[in-house]
């Protein structure tokens, strides 16, 4: 099974938990070296969901992602295109159609 | 000189970030904080500490002493070494496992305590429609 998920997380989210991450990390162990990066953080919360909320793995469905940080875009605004509301399938190229399917 | 293990991230989850159910036994973290602050040393050096001990392997663990709080009850973050991540993932693999569940296995088995059931959270069935006589 594939699937491509697109996050829409204003940025200012995502560096607050991968800084409360890493400062964790600081108090209970060895401070993280190179830091946490938001690709990591991202990919292990998918992890998670698939792994501990899903259970995937007892399927034998092992975890596998890969995680691309796209444009930021701004949640509140609405599309410039067409005025939808952007969270609702606007994808790509505003056509509000699902992306291809991956090769 | 031999170089440096390579150290892999690795994050064991002690509670849903959905639902708030715990995947640990709640005790779990104030154990470790307990046996941290009792050895002078931190959190995540103990947890490696128990886990080379149950898998056997020699290991050399930070002693830097810190104070872990109980309050941070989501998120284990550990730094484990290649030589010690090869057979937590081989037991996982042989217990049907990922490698977080496996380490939450090991971890309240030392200390004695019960990891919770996650309920099951399927969807009633609707019932059947009664056919017509």
């Amino acid at each position: 099974m594939r699937a491509r998920i697109i996050l829409d997380v204003p940025d200012a989210y995502l560096a607050a938990r991968v800084a409360e991450i890493n400062d964790q990390h600081a108090v209970d162990g060895e401070p993280f070296e190179p830091p946490l990066d938001v690709r990591s953080y991202v990919l292990e919360r998918l992890r998670s969901v698939a792994e501990d909320e899903l259970g995937l793995a007892l399927y034998g469905w092992p975890f596998e992602a890969t995680v691309e940080i796209v444009e930021p875009r701004d949640l509140d605004e609405p599309c410039p295109v067409d005025g939808c509301p952007r969270f609702l399938g606007h994808v790509g190229d505003h056509t509000h159609q699902p992306p291809p399917p991956l090769s | 000189m031999t170089p440096p293990e390579e150290l892999h991230k690795v994050f064991v989850r002690t509670r849903s970030e959905s639902d708030g159910e715990w995947f640990v036994h709640q005790d779990l973290r104030e154990r470790l904080v307990d046996d941290a602050r009792e050895k002078s040393t931190n959190l995540t050096s103990v947890v490696v500490q128990i886990l080379a001990d149950h898998f056997n392997v020699p290991l050399t663990v930070s002693t830097r002493t810190t104070a872990p709080s109980g309050d941070y009850d989501k998120l284990i973050q550990l730094r484990i070494p290649s030589s010690l991540l090869t057979p937590i993932d081989f037991a996982a693999a042989q217990a049907h496992h990922t490698r977080a569940q496996e380490i939450r296995v090991v971890l309240c088995a030392h200390y004695g305590l019960t990891i919770p059931e996650r309920p099951k959270k399927t969807r009633n069935r609707r019932p059947r429609p009664r056919l017509a006589a």
